[in-house]
């Protein structure tokens, strides 16, 4: 357990990262929730980095543990979840700074958004005001300064008539006004990482391709280091240039997003592609399996063999998660990866906006 | 927002037609009806003839829907008659009585909302923690221990076995400031322990939903102070169900005065409507619970702009 770290208003870096930077580090994060038998572990180790200007889209069925690993890092987890590893903001450690230190970084230097878009402002204050509480939590200043850094926000954001926005009520805006809103506070105060927790699935898809297209250029003018959260693999693929994916509370399968969605070298991968609707309509090959951990029974060696195609006995032992091929960027939870990745790369594409994704015939 | 107090007075207008009928309905559901009761029990030792005299005087032989508009255009010109008891007139009865129940239940409307306002923002805050547990179980025992027994045991230990209030009796405003706060301490507290802790469990309730929901999840996520997030962003949401609660709390501390009153021996409303009651004099009962149903439609009003002046979306849905 590394708790240690720099404690007590350690000095952080004051000058904005360059792009490519490496920002925020997570090592062998775990996360356990309640105590005695009604335990139950929803992070089992995992490995991230964030990079400044780049975006790690992390994929995965409904208690996979995205959000939780973005909570874990906010420091808001439920009170009884027990949270192991280590988490590092630029040197610095976050793991075990006391609530009042880790409340410094949130809104400042780690921001986080939601899948919620109206209801995720508070319906009785005014959009301006409750931007203003966000610019004013923690660079001080006097309220025209604070009313320029939000209007500034909200043109970063692409709300053009700023005054009526900062007049309204949350009922009186769109969905995508209001995430829009919620984007300008996490930006108010110059966030450095920007957790996406499902930003687009509420919201209409025309409104999607401007959100999405929103946070990258964000990414590209700020240096934002975001990690975007979702289970919809085409949402992914328009804005990741990273991709982890998550099975059960571990990363199965990570890597560059084109190589990782274009030929996936876990069979979780392939499923989770294979399930993307098509223009010839709909296959299903996933959700046949109970994907709870309550559901699908525990078993020795590989997680996903119950539910796996692949799955020969050497799946009997737990798979850690190695490169793929030596020399390149890709890792894979799997015994059989490079069976997989090459069965994966004779495809031809399918999904739109995948390059080229996997097929399910003939699988195992 | 003139619009929306006119909207809700032109709805309260029915309302309190309503409970005017209901109340003079009350003389004819009192037993023995209005002569036996202005007689002083018994019909019996008059002559038809003397009966009939009173009928006529009192308007009696005139239809129900008659003497309802007379009755109704005299309340109106604040005439609410004439006491059977002492022959004075309603009004010069009860205005003395107003007063001790009016201080009494502003006192405990002060008290239950600040002191319970208060526990249930802590009760939410402090939520599955020991504190938290503590209040809860504090306004549970509040709300399950009978009001009239923790009223005579606080006034026998407070009061006679401590010393340090009056045990019972009432010192007016007009006489002595100190010694009306001294003898309205312990009724305005016993008054306060229900109200208060129904007052905390609702509190509670509305902040911890408020708590919950997503837009507080994203004023942590922005990183705002602990005391913004929980004064300022979730008590603002967990008013509306407060306010709307004040009017039925006012209702109940009506109820209460009448038992605490009798306890402590505070000559207010309470009082006077049980001796009335037990003396039959019906016009007095009548004018009592008129004004308390004038009083609880006239806050129902208020509360409603209050929810309107704290939440767009009922301004909103209340103007369109």
């Amino acid at each position: 357990m590394i708790m240690s770290g720099r404690r007590g208003g350690a000095p952080l870096p004051q000058s904005a990262p360059r792009p490519g930077d490496e920002v925020l580090r997570i090592d062998g994060l775990e996360v356990e929730f309640g105590s005695g038998p009604a335990r139950t572990t929803a992070l089992r180790g995992i490995d991230l980095t964030l990079h400044a200007g780049r975006v790690l889209g992390v994929a995965g069925e409904s208690g996979c543990g995205k959000t939780t690993s973005a909570l874990a890092v906010m420091g808001l987890l439920p009170r009884g979840a027990a949270v192991r590893g280590s988490i590092r903001y630029r040197g610095t450690e976050l793991l075990g700074l006391p609530e009042k230190e880790l409340r410094r970084y949130r809104g400042r230097h780690l921001a986080m958004i939601f899948q919620e878009t109206t209801t995720a402002l508070n319906p009785v204050i005014r959009a301006g005001d409750q931007l203003m509480m966000a610019a004013r939590a923690h660079v001080r200043g006097s309220r025209a300064d604070a009313r320029e850094r939000v209007r500034a926000a909200l043109t970063d954001v692409r709300l053009a008539d700023a005054d009526r926005v900062m007049a309204s009520y949350p009922h009186e805006l769109s969905g995508g006004m209001c995430q829009r809103v919620i984007i300008a506070m996490a930006l108010s105060c110059g966030s450095a990482v920007l957790f996406a927790d499902e930003p687009t699935t509420a919201l209409d898809v025309s409104v999607q391709e401007e959100i999405l297209g929103l946070i990258r250029g964000l990414v590209t003018r700020r240096r934002l280091a975001v990690m975007m959260i979702s289970h919809d693999l085409a949402v992914l693929a328009d804005v990741c240039d990273d991709i982890a994916v998550m099975y059960r509370g571990e990363i199965v399968e990570s890597g560059p997003a084109p190589a990782v969605l274009g030929s996936p070298a876990h069979p979780y991968t392939r499923g989770l592609l294979d399930c993307l609707p098509t223009l010839q309509g709909r296959r299903d090959t996933l959700p046949e399996l109970p994907s709870d951990p309550a559901g699908t029974p525990t078993v020795p060696g590989c997680r996903f063999r119950p539910r796996c195609g692949w799955a020969v006995d050497a799946c009997r032992e737990p798979p850690d998660l190695v490169p793929v091929l030596a020399g390149q960027p890709r890792t894979s939870r799997c015994w059989r990866s490079t069976a997989v990745l090459g069965h994966g790369a004779r495809e031809a594409g399918r999904a739109p906006g995948i390059p080229a994704a996997a097929d399910h015939e003939g699988r195992g | 927002m003139g619009a929306i107090i006119l909207r809700r007075l032109a709805t309260s207008v029915p309302t309190i037609l309503v409970s005017t009928i209901l109340v003079f309905a009350l003389r004819y559901l009192m037993p023995g009806g209005p002569v036996e009761a202005m007689l002083g029990g018994g019909t019996g030792q008059y002559t038809p003839a003397q009966i009939a005299a009173i009928k006529a005087r009192l308007g009696l032989n005139a239809p129900v829907p008659v003497q309802y508009w007379r009755w109704l255009t005299g309340v109106l010109h604040g005439n609410l008659g004439m006491s059977y008891y002492s022959q004075q007139p309603v009004t010069t009865v009860i205005a003395p009585r107003v007063i001790p129940s009016v201080e009494l239940i502003i006192g405990a409307l002060v008290v239950s909302t600040v002191a319970g306002g208060g526990l249930g923002i802590l009760a939410a805050v402090k939520r599955g923690r020991p504190l938290g547990r503590a209040v809860q179980l504090g306004t549970g025992l509040g709300l399950s221990v009978p009001d009239f027994w923790l009223a005579a045991m606080a006034a026998g230990v407070f009061g006679l076995t401590l010393g340090l209030f009056p045990a019972v009796g009432f010192t007016p405003i007009s006489q002595s400031l100190g010694g009306n706060i001294d003898t309205l301490t312990l009724p305005v507290l016993m008054l306060s322990v229900v109200t208060g802790s129904f007052l905390a469990r609702h509190v509670a309730s509305a902040m911890t939903a408020a708590l919950d929901s997503p837009y507080i999840r994203t004023a942590w996520a922005m990183g705002l102070p602990p005391r913004t997030i929980y004064l300022n962003c979730a008590l603002r949401n967990a008013a509306a169900p407060v306010i709307t609660f004040i009017p039925l709390a006012v209702a109940a501390l009506v109820g209460g005065t009448v038992l605490v009153e009798n306890i402590f021996a505070i000559p207010g409303l309470g009082t006077e409507i049980v001796s009335s009651v037990s003396n039959e004099d019906y016009p007095v009962v009548q004018a009592i619970v008129l004004l308390v149903g004038v009083l609880v439609a006239v806050l129902n009003l208020l509360a409603d702009v209050g929810l309107a002046l704290f939440d767009p979306r009922i301004r909103n849905a209340i103007s369109e």
